[in-house]
């Protein structure tokens, strides 16, 4: 897909903006913005390993996410540089987490190492195939993670675990600054081509699951315990409708295209269904 | 409408989002849970669209989302039926 230069020139202007911020007000790192020292292991149990298990064996896939960011992306500099970055940040989100798992115990060494291991066996494979469902997928799973984030800061904030708290605050505030830079580049992609985005958008929306679901060992049984993952209202009031709204669309514009697209599909499959028999005739 | 139009009208919503689970939602009574009955957020957004259209309705998004039981659903709709009789009752007192 190519992309003019006008484009080329705002991603870039988009990208600047978003990483000006990132630069002055939301870097961290784990060393000086965690306070360690604080560490209680008796504020954790069984289901908060699995809960920061779960997200750090998310953010582990940190290699298969930025190859395809990078792949997408690179002859756009402003999308580029943002992939650069992202995966800079969520690889330091794997860190935390991982340094959180070991020094409170929850987590042998040798533990997370065979749970890595298990991880990193399997490769993510993208559900989006062009920049722009990349955009429309990257807006939607990361204020799933932001919202994911929040509510165990909330938890930790309650319970008195201030090292846990600072760690998922750190790593949601990061990725609320995605989401919002994903947001605007659906917002160009809407200017540019409303019918296409919103074919792409019904697509990846249909379709959508965290990118976890399919390769994290146990997902189905992880997700049991709150707070792994979202229920389906939280989904829908805190995920799906401002992020529709956000790209100035409604819910019943996305259905009338998902309905638009299931017809679609059925006519194809009938039509191949009427021409298969032919086929074998004419073979005959 | 009477409850038990509500409840048919619910039925038929969800069967045309999700046809595939139609013997299922057969047998759906108001304390069914959505999510038990394998309805996803698009599932809802579709039979929610699906009743607005015969209804002539828009539900507000805050509640469309609170959404979890039939009996939610069916709230809904009765909230818009009774605003919307009051409606005509203004209308025909003016």
């Amino acid at each position: 897909m190519s992309v003019d230069r006008i484009r080329k020139e705002r991603m870039y202007r988009t990208y600047m903006e978003f990483f000006e911020i990132a630069e002055k007000k939301r870097r961290w790192n784990i060393w000086d913005d965690i306070p360690w020292e604080k560490l209680n292991p008796a504020l954790n149990d069984e289901a908060d390993a699995v809960r920061i298990e779960t997200f750090c064996g998310v953010e582990l896939y940190v290699p298969d996410y930025t190859a395809h960011g990078f792949n997408m992306s690179r002859s756009i500099f402003g999308q580029a540089w943002f992939a650069a970055n992202w995966g800079y940040e969520e690889s330091k989100h794997a860190l935390a987490f991982r340094e959180y798992l070991v020094r409170s115990g929850l987590r042998t060494q040798d533990q997370y190492m065979d749970y890595e291991d298990q991880i990193l066996s399997k490769v993510w494979i993208s559900p989006a195939s062009t920049m722009r469902q990349t955009s429309i997928y990257g807006a939607f799973q990361e204020i799933a993670t932001y919202l994911i984030y929040h509510q165990q800061y909330q938890k930790a904030l309650r319970e008195g675990n201030e090292v846990l708290a600072r760690v998922v605050q750190l790593t949601g505030r990061d990725e609320a600054a995605h989401c919002g830079f994903y947001r605007k580049l659906v917002a160009f992609e809407m200017e540019d081509d409303p019918q296409g985005t919103m074919e792409d958008l019904a697509q990846i929306v249909k379709n959508f699951q965290m990118p976890g679901a399919a390769l994290i060992p146990d997902y189905e049984k992880r997700v049991q315990i709150e707070g792994v993952g979202l229920t389906r209202q939280q989904f829908m009031a805190h995920a799906i409708l401002p992020t529709l709204r956000s790209f100035g669309t409604t819910r019943s514009d996305l259905i009338k295209i998902i309905r638009a697209q299931e017809a679609r599909k059925k006519e194809r499959r009938e039509r191949e269904g009427e021409a298969a028999p032919a086929a074998l005739v004419a073979a005959e | 409408m009477s409850e038990e139009e509500i409840l048919a009208l619910i039925r038929e919503a969800l069967v045309y989002a999700a046809p595939d689970k139609a013997a299922q939602l057969d047998r759906i009574e108001w304390s069914s849970s959505l999510s038990n009955l394998g309805i996803d957020s698009i599932g809802l957004l579709d039979a929610s669209s699906y009743i607005e259209d015969k209804l002539a309705a828009h539900f507000p998004d805050d509640k469309l989302a609170r959404v979890e039981l039939v009996s939610d659903f069916g709230a809904l709709m009765r909230q818009h039926l009774q605003s919307n009789g009051h409606q005509d009752e203004r209308r025909q007192s003016l």
